[in-house]
């Protein structure tokens, strides 16, 4: 059995590409070894993050994403048991501004900041998987 | 030869073949730049490229033409001091083809075709002065897991075979603009550029694994291997190729740690445990030649006959210059270094030639590895450990843990029986840690179960635990199993496996680990030891 949850929150002020990079690296590295995956999108000072796995090391891991500094105003807006995962035999994967299209913006009538009133997490989560497919349009092509 | 403006005087039958003149081209007092216009090729940029001579130089000017065919001609011209010319013209194709083939040969690999280390640095140069402009730049390391068992198993031309098409799966992986480098045996690296960082280089490498995870046909063979891929990303990891590609290759160390098959960004902390530890392993591949590995002995007693029934072999390493090195450390160190079968056949080897001296009774204990079991020659290896020492095979016992069960079951099965065969004893280590599956106990050929010390700690106080050492008793009873209990250290804990029904126990409450010296003396004097008289209060007198 597994556990998603979804969250969004403030950078801290300040946090350039060379913080968010130290985030992303560690946080890959130690998801990994965890067994955890999701997505984590990076846009406009707001992070917004699904996160899935084991519930005893999505437990740690949201207890340690809570406690760090790097970030402030962090909501969670969903935790729900899943009997699969939505992720699965992916890594964490991670979307900022370059990485990101006008057209999906557009599509999901993006504000920064994900206001609760027009982004619940259903919307959220279709967000993240668009994010997703976004980079591997550009980039590589289709899988 | 041509005069002072450069109109033909003399020329021989070769000159014309050269350059493919036809006859009247080749008649005295034709100017040289008609010729030169009516020849099927044209000077090199290069050739252009050089400072004309000035009016009136004398000395000699080297030009060089390609000809529509692929020829290279060379023209050597000298100025003479009546201001006529002398031209050498000579046909230089097949040494430009040779040059470009060494040019070639030094900077690609031969066997895959792919760029190498000293390609890589040309093009690193530009790469990173795109990345001064504001590009990120992500550089891989790449390292094939276990190459090894193919090159062993069928041959150095199947592991080339194997390299071929390694090779060509990682080309169809990455696009143009990324490049593919053979830094040499199983390692590659890749230079991506013009993606979004980190994002490209998780997307990439999450690619190249599950390609390279799909089986690959050696003329017939099946090899399945895998690859472990450590990133670094430049400016922030380094700005220099010697620097990227140091961290990059420390990720891809830390990436083999945990388990292969795996991407691992390079981290700062990384540097200095990696460091340290590629020193040690180095250090251990030496450890056996020079004589650093010993066993110590560690006794496991009845506690109601008083006596030792069975010693466990354990290994230590004393570092020359570190001193004591924890075999917690050393040994996860010498299963990745593909260490363990040397040092687990020496530890078999010299085990049952010190059980010799002790008393028929005693047997030894033995901690058999994964990579023994799996990769190594197990059943010979004991085979011709019993045959060289003379040891009765009913006095060894291997120790396995729950982990080799699990993660190669088949082989394992296959393994333990032929050990059964050969009327070697077969014990589960560390048992309750694990996943303590029932169905181990009934499938596989065990002899005896080992309580880890985790459930002894505080039996005396947690009611918990010690329902759980009384579930393993009668369990291991039930299915004729012996049971060892590890961890006693005070007398409370061994009156509570005591109670639970256990009699055989390891622990440092009679004995820690004993050099080999100091056993035999231990065993003898066992059943008188002053330790019982205290213990009797809740043992009882011996039982014989």
């Amino acid at each position: 059995m597994y556990e998603q949850l979804i969250y969004v929150s403030r950078a801290a002020a300040g946090l350039d590409a060379k913080a968010a990079y130290d985030i992303i690296r560690v946080a890959h590295n130690r998801n990994s070894r965890d067994q955890l995956t999701g997505m984590l999108v990076f846009l406009d000072g707001y992070f917004l993050q699904v996160l899935e796995g084991r519930p005893h090391h999505l437990e740690a891991c949201f207890e340690r994403i809570s406690a760090d500094s790097r970030h402030t105003a962090i909501e969670l807006r969903r935790r729900t048991p899943s009997a699969v995962l939505e992720f699965a035999g992916e890594w964490m994967a991670l979307r900022h501004e370059s990485g990101i299209s006008d057209t999906t913006k557009l599509a999901f009538n993006y504000q920064a900041g994900y206001p609760k009133d027009t982004f619940d997490a259903d919307k959220l989560l279709a967000f993240a998987h668009a994010c997703k497919g976004d980079l591997y349009g550009d980039v590589y092509g289709d899988l | 030869m041509f005069d002072q403006h450069d109109r033909l005087e003399l020329c021989n039958k070769l000159y014309a073949d050269l350059w493919d003149l036809p006859s009247n081209l080749t008649q005295p007092g034709t100017l040289f730049k008609d010729i030169m216009a009516a020849s099927r090729g044209s000077e090199t940029p290069e050739s252009l490229a050089q400072p004309r001579p000035v009016p009136g130089w004398t000395g000699t000017w080297r030009r060089e033409w390609v000809m529509e065919d692929g020829r290279f001609i060379e023209v050597t011209v000298t100025r003479l001091a009546d201001s006529s010319t002398l031209a050498l013209h000579e046909d230089i194709t097949s040494q430009r083809t040779a040059q470009a083939q060494i040019i070639r040969m030094a900077s690609h690999d031969h066997l895959t075709g792919l760029p190498n280390r000293r390609a890589m640095v040309k093009s690193f140069e530009k790469l990173l002065a795109r990345n001064a402009r504001g590009e990120e730049l992500a550089v891989m390391c790449l390292d094939l897991d276990r190459f090894k068992n193919v090159n062993d198993t069928w041959g150095h031309a199947m592991g080339d075979l194997l390299l071929e098409q390694v090779a060509h799966r990682l080309r169809a992986c990455v696009r143009d603009t990324d490049q593919i480098i053979r830094l040499g045996g199983d390692e590659f690296a890749i230079m991506q550029c013009g993606a979004p960082q980190p994002g490209g280089s998780t997307v990439l490498a999450q690619r190249i694994i599950t390609s390279l995870n799909e089986p690959f046909d050696l003329k017939g063979n099946v090899a399945q291997i895998g690859i472990s891929i450590g990133v670094a990303i430049a400016p922030y990891d380094g700005q220099t190729h010697d620097a990227l590609l140091k961290s990059a290759d420390i990720a891809l160390y830390r990436a083999k740690d945990d388990g292969r098959g795996v991407l691992r960004y390079f981290e700062p902390a990384m540097d200095a445990s990696t460091q340290a530890n590629r020193g040690l392993e180095a250090d251990l591949r030496l450890a056996l030649e020079r004589n650093q590995l010993h066993l110590v002995y560690q006794p496991q007693i009845d506690i109601e006959t008083r006596t030792v029934t069975a010693v466990e072999a354990l290994l230590r390493w004393s570092h020359p210059t570190l001193g004591a090195i924890s075999p917690v450390k050393f040994i996860p160190m010498a299963e990745k270094a593909g260490l363990i079968e040397p040092i687990g056949r020496w530890v078999l080897e010299h085990a049952c030639l010190e059980a010799c001296h002790w008393p028929s009774t005693v047997r030894i204990a033995i901690n058999a590895s994964m990579d023994q079991f799996v990769r190594g020659h197990m059943v010979q290896s004991v085979r011709e450990s019993l045959s060289k020492s003379g040891l009765d095979p009913d006095r060894l016992e291997l120790e396995i843990t729950e982990s080799l069960l699990m993660q190669e079951p088949k082989h394992t099965l296959a393994t333990m029986n032929d050990l059964r065969q050969t009327g070697v004893r077969m014990a589960l280590d560390d048992f309750g840690t694990g996943y303590s599956a029932l169905s181990y106990l009934l499938k596989f050929p065990l002899t005896r179960i080992k309580i880890d010390r985790a459930f002894v700690q505080d039996i005396d106080r947690n009611p918990r635990a010690r329902a759980i050492v009384r579930a393993i008793v009668s369990m291991g009873q039930s299915l004729g199993l012996s049971i060892t209990v590890e961890g006693i250290e005070t007398e409370a804990q061994l009156q509570a496996v005591h109670i639970e029904g256990c009699r055989e126990i390891q622990g440092y409450l009679f004995c820690k680990p004993l050099p080999a010296t100091e056993l035999l003396a231990f065993i003898h004097q066992l059943p008188s030891d002053p330790v019982w008289d205290s213990l009797e209060s809740f043992l009882g007198a011996a039982k014989t």
